[in-house]
């Protein structure tokens, strides 16, 4: 369960949400400039909000009043989300699997290892292991990127149109273990889209984010279709 | 050819440059890194040598470190000796007018590391002596290299804080640029134009290879940086 209040100003750019997240998968949708990236990057801890909460599982990782803003990482004391953004943000002096394990440093070597070939593999990237960054191509880039993020086991997964660069079979095909592999480890996630096909593809939660507001919140078939009427409505002459 | 001289210079050059370093990368990191409203007074600090005169430097340090204030005092008790007028008094003089050279290259490279790398090191738990270690200090290596290098040709060819703070004392404070001085000071020409030449030979090579190899640099960076992502995986 994640419950967000928060308040943040971007020059002319305001952000203001109130709401719970209840659900494992959640789908964040929206148009361009409504506020979805700079939604993630405030949960991610990458940039602190002028005022508000959020909470993870009932542990507060961004409270103003109480000045707590847990830094972000994967450890216990850290905030436990893990982001994986549009860019895919290789480190291109290390190898792949040097990549994924980047996050697991504290973890002894065979188990790092097994770690890096698992996630590798459940994102169908094992035969980049040794390959650096620079010779990947862009959906390689993004498989590697995810796998990444996913090592750690974060308690809450971020991920802004993380697969936007491969073709819709892999990404379905990627998506679809993916989904399988967070429940199983109860990993909740938030997906941000600007695709509308993204937010149906899934049985998800969708929050439908407009100008650094919630629009709504409930189930994507509802939501969406209230969209649909909506912006049909706006068609139609007065 | 004060050959004493000679190795002084590069002696003093060489502690200055590896000083230098060891102040610079922490440094530029934080000016770096930092959100801090002391960002802007820190950075103008570190900038000022750049425009004040070394003569005004040499003054003020020669005045902070003697005898009548105590810093002075303290140092010369710690040392058994004052420290203006000795080879120790002269490193603090030139790290301190030398810091510029090494601070804003490595500022500038640091600064060009794309933020979403930082973004992702810090979402996987680096903190910020990690960051520094593994993402800014192997992509920002040429611009160590330059600041290197640059701080070393820099303290070379000092001469106002050398003067002021260190005078004239042969194996302990006489660098090259001091013999110089005399040497046109006595209408030592020839002497001169060796000396002179000496030191412009030394500044043409360190400035050819910072050119000429940069890609060779750059090269056997990442390689020993891939090193250490295999041991990682």
């Amino acid at each position: 369960m994640v419950e967000l209040q928060l308040n943040a100003r971007r020059g002319s750019f305001q952000l203001a949400i109130d709401c719970q997240l209840p659900a494992l998968w959640t789908v964040v949708f929206g148009p361009s400039g409504a506020g979805k990236s700079t939604l993630l990057r405030l949960i991610a801890g990458l940039e602190i909000p002028d005022s508000g909460h959020i909470l993870v599982n009932g542990v507060t990782i961004t409270d103003t009043r109480t000045r707590r803003h847990l830094r972000p990482g994967p450890g216990t004391p850290q905030r436990g989300v893990g982001l994986v953004a549009q860019q895919s943000a290789l480190f291109p002096h290390y190898t792949v699997a040097a990549n994924v394990a980047y996050g697991l440093a504290k973890q002894p070597q065979q188990p790092r290892q097994q770690q890096v070939t698992d996630m590798l593999q459940l994102v169908g990237a094992a035969h980049l292991a040794h390959r650096s960054p620079r010779a990947l191509s862009g959906g390689e880039a993004q498989r590697v990127s995810l796998a990444r993020a996913l090592a750690p086991k974060p308690r809450l997964l971020l991920l802004d149109e993380p697969l936007s660069a491969l073709d819709a079979d892999a990404r379905d095909q990627v998506l679809t273990r993916l989904q399988t592999w967070l429940a199983e480890q109860n990993i909740q996630t938030i997906l941000v889209t600007h695709d509308a096909a993204d937010a149906l593809a899934t049985e998800a939660q969708v929050a439908l984010l407009e100008e650094g507001k919630l629009a709504a919140l409930g189930p994507a078939s509802e939501v969406l279709a209230s969209e649909r009427t909506r912006l049909l409505a706006r068609l139609q002459p007065n | 050819m004060d050959w004493q001289a000679l190795f002084l210079t590069l002696k003093l050059a060489t502690v200055t440059t590896a000083i230098l370093l060891c102040i610079a990368v922490p440094l530029a990191a934080w000016l770096s890194l930092t959100t801090s409203r002391l960002r802007a007074p820190v950075q103008a600090l570190t900038s000022l040598p750049l425009v004040l005169p070394p003569t005004v430097l040499g003054f003020y340090l020669l005045v902070l470190l003697g005898p009548l204030t105590g810093i002075g005092r303290l140092i010369a008790s710690l040392l058994g000796h004052p420290l203006a007028f000795s080879f120790a008094g002269l490193v603090v003089g030139s790290v301190l007018y030398s810091l510029p050279f090494a601070v804003q290259p490595i500022v500038a490279g640091f600064s060009a590391i794309d933020s979403s790398l930082t973004d992702a090191a810090r979402l996987l738990g680096a903190g910020s002596i990690r960051l520094v270690r593994t993402l800014l200090v192997p992509l920002a290596a040429r611009s160590i290299l330059a600041a290197a290098i640059l701080s070393f040709l820099h303290t070379l060819g000092e001469f106002g804080v050398v003067l002021m703070l260190g005078g004239d004392i042969p194996g302990s404070t006489r660098t090259l640029s001091i013999v110089l001085f005399n040497q046109v000071q006595g209408f030592e020409y020839a002497a001169a134009n060796r000396t002179a030449a000496i030191l412009l030979i030394v500044c043409v090579t360190a400035l050819i290879a910072i050119y000429a190899r940069p890609q060779a640099i750059l090269g056997a960076q990442q390689s020993s940086a891939k090193v250490s992502g295999g041991r990682n995986g």
